[in-house]
């Protein structure tokens, strides 16, 4: 709800990805109680898959086993090592970066280039797609530059199929070489859709977007889009 | 693209056996290059440096980091 501190309340999120219409709840799901579940041997309780056919509802679920599968082993393999110290990689990279004669700095325009170069060939769909992206944009772009000039906004998209609505996730890059604060107008802003290549928008196609209610953020918490304006009460997909 | 540069750090650590900080360097190296998704876990700028004391010449620099960060680059 509006005005309530994330995670109070329960937030739906429903989406389509593939031939799977699914349904996430935002306080027992994905990024907090779900993943910590699995870790636990716990079962899921914040992802369900709405569609009526049987054999897709069971095609989910075996693919929500393997994940499933996939989480516990990784947390064996990290139990399983050697007893001793063992460097992390952040560990290595400090003890390498003592002895290396000169540290590089990327400029940020291939930085950007190699991000939507990446994202354009990218083979993933859905959140995989967009946790690719997420740790590609952390890897790639200094704080600083997280803050003034490169933004990442994952929103959603309303679509309806037949008597069903449910909502598209996509997401929106703003890019702004001088800066956001220091160039407003200078704002250029890309639309992702899993599976297509980036496409240009227009500030005025997101801002009309934004104002028809087909664009929603995801979460009240969730970064803005630099530039976009919110007129009264946030809407919810 | 990974296996490769395992092996150019195996051959540096082989020719600077007689030099211990870049003895050093390349055992380093190496062991990062071993970590899984190791060029997807660090910053572009610690990346290159690493690419550049592989001596990957400039023009193949980014050709070769792009390959390095894909999702299945553990190849």
């Amino acid at each position: 709800m509006v005005g309530e501190a994330y995670g109070s309340g329960h937030a739906f999120l429903e989406f389509r990805t593939g031939k799977f219409l699914i349904i996430a709840d935002s306080v027992t799901s994905i990024f907090n109680g779900d993943i910590s579940s699995t870790k636990t041997n716990q079962p899921l309780q914040g992802l369900k898959c709405l569609n009526q056919n049987a054999k897709t509802r069971q095609e989910f679920k075996s693919i929500v086993s393997k994940i499933y599968d996939l989480v516990i082993s990784q947390e064996k393999n990290n139990h399983n090592t050697k007893s001793g110290y063992v460097p992390s990689l952040d560990d290595l990279l400090e003890d390498y970066l003592q002895l290396a004669d000169i540290i590089y700095d990327i400029d940020f325009s291939e930085r950007l280039n190699i991000l939507i170069e990446k994202t354009n060939s990218l083979g993933l769909i859905g959140i995989d797609a967009f946790s690719y992206i997420i740790q590609l944009k952390r890897i790639l772009f200094t704080n600083e530059q997280h803050k003034n000039n490169f933004g990442y906004t994952v929103i959603c998209k309303k679509l309806k199929y037949d008597e069903i609505k449910t909502a598209l996730s996509c997401a929106i890059f703003t890019v702004n070489s001088q800066g956001f604060n220091v160039d407003p107008d200078g704002n250029s802003y890309f639309y992702y859709e899993p599976g297509y290549p980036l496409k240009p928008i227009t500030k005025e196609e997101l801002q009309v977007g934004f104002d028809s209610g087909l664009f929603n953020y995801v979460d009240f918490n969730d970064p803005r889009i630099p530039g976009i304006i919110e007129k009264g009460e946030m809407k919810r997909c | 693209m990974l296996e490769e540069l395992k092996k150019i750090a195996d051959s540096l650590i082989e020719i600077n056996k007689n030099n211990p900080k870049e003895l050093k360097k390349y055992q380093i190296i190496k062991q990062i290059l071993n970590r899984k998704d190791c060029f997807l876990n660090m910053d572009i700028n610690y990346a290159y440096t690493i690419l550049k004391d592989l001596k990957i010449p400039n023009e193949k620099l980014k050709k070769a980091y792009i390959q390095l960060i894909d999702i299945e680059s553990d190849k």
